[in-house]
């Protein structure tokens, strides 16, 4: 099977500065990207030039198998595109800034009212119908921006972070929103600098850093590569007494005990919390699973002290953590 | 069928047909309220001015009192069309571009002219609407005397064509503007632009009030309004295509439209100059006048309209002559005003005149070719790359006459004690010019043979810059 949309090879060159350089990957029907990268890494970029609205120094872009570089005009009608800033019409009403797109995109009549109407209906935007945008809400802001990219029913949706900024309710209306529309068959390429924030909207991701690509993939196989590489972790443990007697002498001995482990540093209490760090001494490289080894090893510790553990946990990786030890924050 | 039913028909398929920019801005116009504020303020002023009118009238019967109410009446409209709406106009295009809505627009294939258009029309339709509620005003003058019917027809076409003009100027000076400083430059640039647009406008106005009466005998006024009209029209034009080529997206080409608009106000304008020398029975030194308006105008239009952002590569391996790249749009300006010299030479040769016409015909195509060339090998170094590429050319063509202006009267005032030296000055585009015009000397052979050399190096090196631009574009 071919994909929908097939980058090749892509560069945009500033001047001297690769926004983007030689990156490759693809999208078939009905899957959701996620492309991660830390600040200036050249997601816009990339989504940009997918978009139509750049040109690329070099390489090539396919959609349905056909060049939007040589012939932007063709490959329009088959994107929506978001971009990072809402664009919206501050003195229109969320009816007139849909149908007025939607006249922009040539429907007509009947066919127009339908479109705006099922696009509301889906955004779940018909209650704020008459509402100007300008007195929306962030997340209401975002779900507009959504319904204006779906108007002409395009199959591949190119969102710029779409999830910056939304509280975690509206983060799920989003995800459940992008699910629908992949299980109807459109590929979605969203962008984020975050890779927890994306882990359960997409299938696949892409990390890139300083316009290049470092891995692709599915989301758990990215992020336990970028766990892996780090060469630190967070965790945190809870202590439980009955009543919280004797709170304080527990969280006493669990410090005391944690600083004696190898690798354990930075240990912080608090009432029933206990914060430390995993670290290898400079120098050391990261082997796989090291910090999951170097965890059951202090918890048998722990229990064997007969110290009332009643959860530990790594803390998450995100984006940020494994860009700060692999790359060593070559942020441009 | 019921006839509402029809009507409700007609008028949704009038609203479809207008497109979209037309209906969004209507709607936004509505709610924005600047327009009733203003339609309202215009007809209390025409209401009141009419009532003042008529209480003098009936206190002083005899006396005239026409051309006083209707310079009147066309100043309080020229305030509003001249001005007014040509800035809400510059207003609503500038938040497209702050907002980047405009590239969410292009994406559904409505595309930079029909963005352009779309706010042109708009604007010039809320136009319309202050002008016919001000027109029956205007037409009341006539009852007043002093005044008649051709003057007053002739003010309101006019009026128009100079509306449109500034409207156009309005949304080609905010499509330039993509970037902070951009705009808030734009604004100072609009703000003085509509200004002395309307200025001018509105002396004009009270011109035609005071010596329309001649219109009918005094040819010269009359092919002078009708200049005006062509120029204004014609400027329309240039200035929307312009406007269209600044909102064109990197991967459109952008440089046809502008091309042939170009081109063909270019031949009208030279054209129109022909006519006018040959039914005024012009002499060489019209022939030099002539030379120096065309080059001017020429030169702007060359230097704003032609768009150098020319779109991707890959579109430009086809298509001839109105093939993108900075390289055509360049030689085109230079072909144009090569040819508004040769006609002008030619009409001088035919009726002899004075050898500093001759000199002076040719300094007003070597000044231009000198500018517009520095400007473009100007506009690749590096502090002007910063403002995008049409727009770096255009900055460094102004940058560089200043500069070419103030160096040279230094220079003639540390040189000679005086500003107007003909040697130092040989290489300013105003006091060189000038001293074209009005002197003649020896010293001015060797200042234009100084010229002729360094126009000829700096298109040289233009040239040569723009061959290789293009090359590594299609590369
Ligand atoms: N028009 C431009 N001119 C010059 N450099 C640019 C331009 N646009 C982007 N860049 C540079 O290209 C690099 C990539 O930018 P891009 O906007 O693609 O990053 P991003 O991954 O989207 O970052 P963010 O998370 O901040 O949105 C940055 O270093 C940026 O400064
Ligand atoms: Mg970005």
């Amino acid at each position: 099977m071919s994909a929908l949309l097939e980058v090749k090879g892509l560069s945009r060159f500033y001047g001297s500065l690769k926004a983007v350089d030689d990156i490759t990957f693809s999208l078939p029907e009905g899957t959701i990207l996620g492309f991660i990268g830390p600040n200036g890494a050249g997601k816009s970029t990339t989504m940009r030039i997918i978009a139509t609205l750049d040109v690329p120094t070099s390489g090539e872009v396919l959609l349905e198998g056909k060049s939007l570089v040589a012939r932007p005009d063709q490959a329009r009608p088959l994107l929506g595109y978001m971009p990072d800033r809402y664009g919206t019409y501050d003195d229109m009403t969320v009816f007139e800034f849909l149908d007025f797109f939607a006249r922009a995109y040539r429907l007509r009549g009947n066919e127009r009212k339908a479109r705006v109407d099922s696009v509301m209906d889906f955004a779940g935007l018909l209650p704020l119908k008459d509402k100007l945008t300008s007195e929306l809400s962030k997340g209401m802001k975002q779900r507009v921006a959504l319904g204006r990219t779906l108007l002409h029913d395009p199959r591949l949706l190119i969102l710029d972070e779409p999830a910056d900024g939304l509280d975690p309710r509206a983060r799920i209306e989003l995800r459940e929103l992008l699910r629908a529309l992949a299980s109807q068959g459109k590929a979605v390429l969203i962008s984020s600098h975050i890779l927890t924030e994306l882990s359960e909207i997409c299938d696949t991701c892409a990390i890139i850093e300083q316009g290049h690509l470092l891995a692709t993939g599915t989301v758990q196989e990215v992020l336990s590569r970028t766990s892996n590489a780090a060469a630190f972790s967070e965790v945190e443990l809870t202590l439980f007494a009955p009543g919280g007697a004797g709170l304080e002498e527990i969280g006493k001995k669990a410090e005391r005990l944690l600083l004696e482990q190898p690798l354990v540093t930075n240990v912080t209490v608090l009432n029933h919390a206990v914060r430390f760090r995993l670290e290898l001494a400079a120098g050391q490289t990261p082997s796989s699973g090291w910090v999951e080894e170097a965890s059951v090893r202090v918890l048998k510790v722990l229990v064997n002290a007969e110290l009332p553990v009643t959860s530990f946990r790594t803390r998450e990786h995100d984006l940020e953590d494994a860009f700060m030890s692999v790359t060593k924050g070559r942020v441009q | 069928m019921t006839l509402a039913s029809a009507t409700t028909r007609q008028y949704e398929r009038l609203i479809e047909s207008v497109g979209p920019i037309v209906v969004k801005e209507v709607r936004q116009g509505l709610r924005a309220k600047v327009f009733a504020i203003f339609f309202g303020t215009l007809l209390v002023v025409c209401l009141s001015m009419a009532l003042v009118a008529v209480a003098e009238a009936t206190d002083s019967a005899g006396i005239a009192h026409g051309k006083e109410f209707f310079g009147a009446y066309l100043t309080a409209l020229g305030a509003v069309t001249f001005f007014v709406i040509p800035f809400v106009a510059f207003r609503s295009m500038l938040r497209e571009l702050e907002d980047e809505t405009w590239v969410l627009l292009t994406l559904t294939g409505l595309g930079a002219v029909s963005i352009v258009r779309g706010k042109w029309v708009s604007a010039m339709s809320q136009a319309m609407l202050f002008g016919s509620a001000c027109a029956p005003f205007v037409l009341f003058c006539y009852f007043l005397n002093g005044i008649d019917i051709l003057q007053i027809i002739t003010g309101l076409l006019l009026a128009a064509g100079w509306s449109a003009m500034l409207t156009a100027v309005g949304v080609a000076v905010a499509t330039q503007a993509h970037s902070k400083l951009g705009r808030t430059v734009a604004h100072f640039v609009v703000l003085g632009l509509l200004g002395l647009g309307t200025l001018g406008g509105i002396t004009f106005c009270w011109v035609l009030a005071e010596e329309g009466s001649r219109l009918a005998t005094n040819d010269a006024f009359r092919n002078f309004a009708i200049t005006i009209g062509l120029f204004a029209w014609g400027s329309t034009w240039l200035l929307l295509e312009g406007a269209s080529a600044g909102l064109t997206l990197p991967s459109e080409p952008a440089s046809r439209r502008p091309r042939i608009a170009f081109t063909i106000v270019g031949l009208l304008a030279l054209a129109h100059g022909l006519v006018l020398f040959v039914i005024e029975n012009g002499r060489g030194n019209d022939a030099m006048g002539g030379q120096v308006v065309t080059s001017f105008f020429f030169t702007i239009a060359a230097a704003f309209c032609i768009s150098e952002n020319d779109g991707w590569p890959r579109q430009a391996a086809t298509g001839g002559w109105l093939r993108p790249g900075a390289l055509r749009s360049y030689l085109l300006g230079l072909g144009m005003l090569f040819a508004s010299a040769a006609l002008w030479l030619f009409l001088y040769a035919r009726r002899d005149g004075s050898e500093k016409a001759f000199r002076a015909i040719l300094a007003a195509f070597a000044y231009p070719a000198l500018y517009l060339s520095l400007a473009v090998v100007l506009g690749r170094l590096t502090p002007l790359q910063k403002f995008g590429e049409p727009v770096a050319t255009r900055v460094a063509f102004l940058g560089s006459v200043a500069i070419g202006v103030a160096a040279s009267v230094g220079l003639s005032i540390a040189v000679e004690g005086r500003p107007d030296g003909k040697l130092v000055n040989a290489l300013n585009p105003i006091v060189g010019l000038v001293n074209f015009v009005d002197r003649s000397n020896d010293e001015l052979d060797a200042a234009l043979v100084l010229l002729g050399c360094a126009a000829l190096l700096a298109v040289f090196l233009a040239t040569l810059v723009l061959v290789g631009r293009d090359q590594v574009r299609s590369a």
